[in-house]
């Protein structure tokens, strides 16, 4: 018996190191092959680098674009987490702890958002954006981001506000604090485990939002990482393979990194996200 | 009747430091969700090619345009085939690693931030690096194959009709397996540690366990998991647009990826905003039902 379980153990063992080789490969392959020359890549696509050269990545940076892409990406995706948690802070603080009248109302109002598959929205959007004038510029990125995040946003603060003790929040009225302070002096403070959650939330799909700049972006010198990863493989042509395999290799690596170093948050948040429904 | 009409404006006068902290987020979805929501409505019913002013009303000829074109039935088997695959086998491979690290293997740390890692990648960066994966050339795919002398199995995987779906379906659950894994393991973790051992006081076998046990209490999460793959993959497009645009020749067409066709290839917003609002429907009966089947269940 104790045998047959050893087996059984050593299977599972093997099976789950080459599920972590399948999961792990196709990352480690590309970034292999960024550092190779490009006739070394066309000369055998196994071979290991020589040297950790980074002509690739500066060809990438600068020819490729990719820093202009980066750097909007960057811009994009902090403005939207600005506008998100500001927003949704605001409007969690009044639900969990004011009195409105129809608040069910209001609610529902931003809630109904999780019916409604944004690919209907995306079209006339678009024709919307164009008559106010704003195509090309940060509002057309942020408010409709800031659109598709707040109902799972509004969920989990006001959830989490609604279990913050009111006296906490009355004692501050008391000693004379008036909204804002109360707003920045608490609730912010004890409001931090979930603003890191929605923090993440809103970044990686800020950050990785592909359809929405696809079709609202029509200026290159305003394309997102997402719109310029996507016409990159386009560009071997031109580029060669090597350094496409280096923008692929930065973009892949972002969340990774930022994962390693917080892995606790990160999980967390994403478990988190998954309870609506 | 006079004393209700007033305390109504003194609740609401009342209310008026609430209505302004929300304010901004009601505004941005008046302008951003149902001004564009009610014309997308409207735009289903023109014949409009995105430019000037809505002037040929067709009523809902672009519905009927829609259900008529097998294109479109060629988009929703394909989505459904994704959603179906999808369903089955990541979430029942993401529980089996989920099971697997709650048992305990060495290395558990190592597994458990490895296998990670495919989610952390978005669709558009997956799409692409899959993409050279399945290169007819110089794919590592094709070259493995052709090592092992299995050249003849070497073919254009993404180019040719049978081929693309499967391959872009595969690459999907490679990206999808992880989150149900972290979800699984995050709430089998919260189990009552008590709920095991007094199965194992009554002598029960891990299968035992495991189907009395883990199975029903972990079944809510299941059904959420399902509820999101569902609603996720009926907007599935990111991946497909980078690996095959819908290509070739609709093998890999999802619905989302019909209506951006639509509207930006064909200029015919009309009969995109109608597909689009018809996935809206489909969408909508299926999660209704799942809220009335919760309800019933309560």
């Amino acid at each position: 018996m104790a045998k047959r379980k050893k087996i059984t153990n050593a299977i599972i063992f093997v099976v789950l190191l080459c599920y972590a080789c399948l999961s792990l490969y196709p990352l480690i392959w590309v970034i292999l092959q960024s550092f190779k020359t490009e006739t070394q890549f066309l000369q055998s696509i196994w071979s290991l680098p020589t040297s950790l050269r980074l002509d690739n990545y500066l060809v990438a940076f600068d020819k490729g674009n990719l820093s202009v892409y980066f750097l909007n990406t960057v811009r994009n995706t902090a403005a939207t987490l600005i506008v998100d948690l500001v927003f949704i802070t605001l409007a969690g603080f009044a639900f969990a702890k004011m009195k409105m009248k129809f608040k069910t109302f209001f609610f529902y109002f931003i809630l109904v958002n999780l019916l409604i598959p944004t690919p209907i929205i995306l079209l006339p959007m678009y024709l919307l954006i164009l008559d106010l004038g704003i195509q090309n510029t940060l509002a057309a990125i942020v408010f409709p981001y800031f659109q598709g995040f707040a109902p799972l946003g509004l969920i989990l603060i006001t959830n989490y506000l609604n279990s913050v003790p009111n006296e906490l929040i009355e004692s501050a009225r008391i000693d004379g604090c008036n909204l804002f302070q109360i707003l920045y002096k608490i609730v912010v403070p004890i409001a931090m485990p979930i603003l890191s959650t929605l923090a993440v939330l809103g970044g990686m799909s800020a950050w990785n939002e592909f359809m929405w700049a696809l079709i609202s972006i029509s200026d290159i010198s305003q394309y997102t990482l997402s719109v310029g990863i996507s016409i990159m493989r386009d560009k071997t042509s031109i580029l060669g393979y090597t350094p496409v395999f280096a923008a692929l290799s930065v973009s892949a690596i972002v969340f990774v990194v930022i994962y390693l170093f917080a892995q606790k948050t990160f999980v967390k948040s994403i478990t988190a996200g998954a309870v609506k429904g | 009747m006079q004393s209700t009409a007033k305390k109504f404006w003194i609740d609401i006068k009342q209310s008026i430091p609430a209505y302004l902290l929300i304010l901004p987020t009601i505004a941005v979805f008046v302008i951003f969700l149902y001004t564009p929501f009610i014309n997308a409505i409207r735009i289903s019913m023109y014949k409009y090619n995105g430019i000037g002013e809505l002037t040929d009303y067709v009523g809902l000829d672009n519905y009927l345009i829609v259900l008529k074109d097998p294109k479109f039935y060629e988009a929703f088997f394909n989505t459904f085939k994704l959603i179906g695959a999808d369903a089955i086998l990541s979430i029942s491979i993401g529980f089996f690693l989920a099971y697997v690290l709650y048992r305990g293997i060495p290395l558990k740390r190592f597994f458990s931030t490895s296998l990670f890692i495919p989610y952390l990648i978005s669709m558009v960066v997956i799409g692409s690096i899959w993409r050279i994966i399945y290169d007819p050339t110089i794919g590592p795919i094709n070259q493995l194959l052709q090592l092992i002398g299995l050249g003849e199995w070497a073919q254009p995987w993404l180019s040719q009709y049978e081929t693309s779906l499967p391959a872009i379906i595969l690459t999907w659950i490679w990206h999808t397996i992880p989150f149900n894994m972290l979800i699984i393991y995050a709430n089998v973790m919260t189990m009552p540690s008590d709920f095991i051992e007094a199965a194992e006081m009554d002598g029960a076998t891990s299968w035992q366990k495991l189907r009395y046990i883990i199975v029903p209490y972990l079944l809510p999460t299941l059904l959420v998991l399902l509820l999101l793959t569902v609603t996720t993959d009926l907007r599935a497009f990111d991946m497909v647009w980078v690996m095959t645009q819908g290509g070739p020749g609709g093998a890999s067409e999802v619905i989302t990826s019909y209506v951006y066709r639509k509207a930006f290839s064909s200029q015919n917003f009309g009969v995109a905003t109608a597909a689009s609002i018809i996935m809206m429907l489909i969408m909508l009966s299926i999660t209704l039902t799942s809220q009335f089947l919760n309800r019933k269940k309560a």
